[in-house]
């Protein structure tokens, strides 16, 4: 009987990776309070050409959960699977269908981009002419014109974090993990990484973000999980998580800004009216759509015209502001 | 902390440049190298169905001659066994020889080996030694096995009982 290999069986799969009540061995302890796992009743399921970005309120989780679902730490309890195939609690072995990125060292120094780029990708079948050219040309589109061959050596950690993704996009793997939460990407790199994310993405790559930056997933990732106290507040995707979290509906600047508000929370109870200096923040928390219009006619109600009202578009950083302050409510 | 050393738009276009010309000549290599390979590939293959025609062919019109019990003749040549060792040290005994049918019969000339039947029905692999013209005009020939011990064939060779003259012997054989 022909044994089915990893690597065979990537092709097949619809569920990379496959989380159910997932703890961690490691703990947490707080002054005074008993120790708890770093990891608690996590569940995921990211599908084939997705990209997620894991988020949460510690590195730690973050990078720990990353690490559990490469395979390369144990876990406690609960279930993992990933290429759904089952991963044993205590092996630890970085599979060859996973590309993982949990440092800037896997650049070489003695090579400039393009040819670092070129040196990992040597085994493709592809006539090396043409392989450099779609490979430069590649870095030109994405928006690291600047570096395409600028020395391994003189690039910041960042940037050689972005070249070892790009490499994973080119690599046969089919599952790249993006350790490196700790790090924070301009908006070039953060630009970079969109279109690395969509690449890998058409050609049916799957890729986990580590990251505490709202602006990062917003721009690269399709689906968020946010980890608060080690667990999974949200999981879905990031349109989802805006919709749900981000309540603030608008912004009114005016000098008067507290007068204001005492009046517009006394006509509308149902909408949250918070002043930080000269600007209303306003939230809607009821079950219902926003209704900008019943807003705007309230303010013309009370006779006061603000200098200037803004719209919110709905942003991943509120979102993410909202969740760690209904977690900090419920708490 | 170190400073980034970035690349340069006169970098980037010399590096494109030479991509370029990588392209050019490559393009040219792998069209000669695909041309070569094309041709050697169909020459190969022809000579090897030739080869194999050839041989199917043979053994088509051997069986089909020994099943008649005829002589095999490819294109008017004939493989023969030398059985005696009349014609030796020439044509020594399983020799295998390869001979063909003369285009005039009477223009045969001294020291030709042919394969002619005897006028007792037997087939005889024996040299010409001498050509005698009859009174009537016509040509027969005396023949002699190669072998000292012989002496010359008592019966002359009329030209009509001649079946190959001989060409070549099978090496090795």
């Amino acid at each position: 009987m022909k044994r089915l290999k990893a690597a065979d069986h990537a092709k097949t799969y619809e569920n990379v990776v496959y989380i159910e009540n997932l703890s961690s061995n490691e703990y947490f302890q707080k002054n005074g309070e008993e120790a708890a796992p770093v990891l608690r009743d996590i569940s995921l399921s990211v599908k084939k050409g997705q990209c997620w970005g894991i988020n949460g309120d510690s590195l730690f989780s973050i990078k720990i959960l990353l690490e559990i679902i490469s395979n390369i730490r144990p876990y406690k309890d609960g279930k993992c699977s990933l290429l759904e195939m089952g991963m044993m609690r205590s092996k630890r072995v970085i599979l060859p269908h996973v590309f993982y990125i949990g440092s800037p060292g896997m650049v070489y120094n003695n090579m400039n981009v393009l040819e670092f780029l070129m040196f990992a990708t040597a085994n493709s079948k592809t006539d090396k002419v043409l392989q450099q050219e779609q490979i430069f040309e590649s870095l030109i589109n994405i928006g690291l014109k600047k570096i395409s061959m600028s020395p391994v050596r003189s690039l910041t950690k960042e940037q050689k974090a972005v070249i070892i993704l790009l490499t994973a996009a080119y690599s046969s793997s089919d599952f790249a993990v993006f350790n490196l939460p700790e790090y924070s990407f301009d908006d070039a790199l953060t630009g970079a990484m969109s279109k690395i994310a969509k690449f890998m993405s058409k050609k049916g790559k799957t890729l986990l973000i580590g990251t505490q930056s709202p602006d990062l997933i917003e721009t690269v990732c399709t689906h968020t999980a946010y980890i608060v106290n080690g667990v999974s507040a949200y999981t879905g995707t990031v349109g989802e998580f805006k919709k749900k979290y981000d309540r603030i509906m608008m912004k009114i600047s005016d000098k008067n800004a507290a007068d204001l508000a005492k009046k517009l929370c006394t006509m509308l109870p149902e909408y949250d009216f918070s002043v930080d200096e000269d600007i209303i923040t306003v939230r809607n928390y009821s079950e219902e759509e926003d209704n900008v219009r019943l807003v705007y006619e309230k303010i013309a109600e009370t006779g006061f015209a603000p200098e200037k009202v803004k719209l919110n578009p709905k942003r991943v950083k509120y979102a993410c502001e909202e969740i760690k302050r209904q977690y900090d409510l419920q708490k | 902390m170190r400073k980034v050393e970035y690349t340069t738009d006169e970098q980037i276009e010399q590096m494109r440049e030479e991509l370029r010309q990588a392209k050019l000549k490559k393009g040219m290599h792998i069209d000669m190298h695909h041309v070569l390979v094309i041709v050697r590939k169909t020459v190969s293959m022809v000579l090897f169905l030739a080869v194999v025609a050839a041989l199917t062919t043979t053994l088509v019109f051997i069986q089909l001659a020994k099943s008649k019990g005829q002589t095999p003749d490819i294109l008017g040549y004939q493989l023969y066994v030398i059985q005696s060792g009349s014609m030796s040290p020439t044509l020594k005994v399983g020799a295998v020889i390869i001979s063909h049918i003369p285009d005039d019969k009477s223009d045969l000339k001294v020291d030709d080996i042919v394969t002619f039947k005897t006028e007792s029905g037997a087939t005889v692999t024996h040299r010409i030694i001498e050509t005698v013209k009859s009174a009537d005009g016509k040509i027969r020939y005396r023949t002699k096995g190669d072998n000292p011990v012989n002496s010359a064939d008592q019966e002359l060779l009329d030209p009509d009982r001649v079946i190959a003259e001989f060409i070549a012997k099978v090496p090795l054989t």
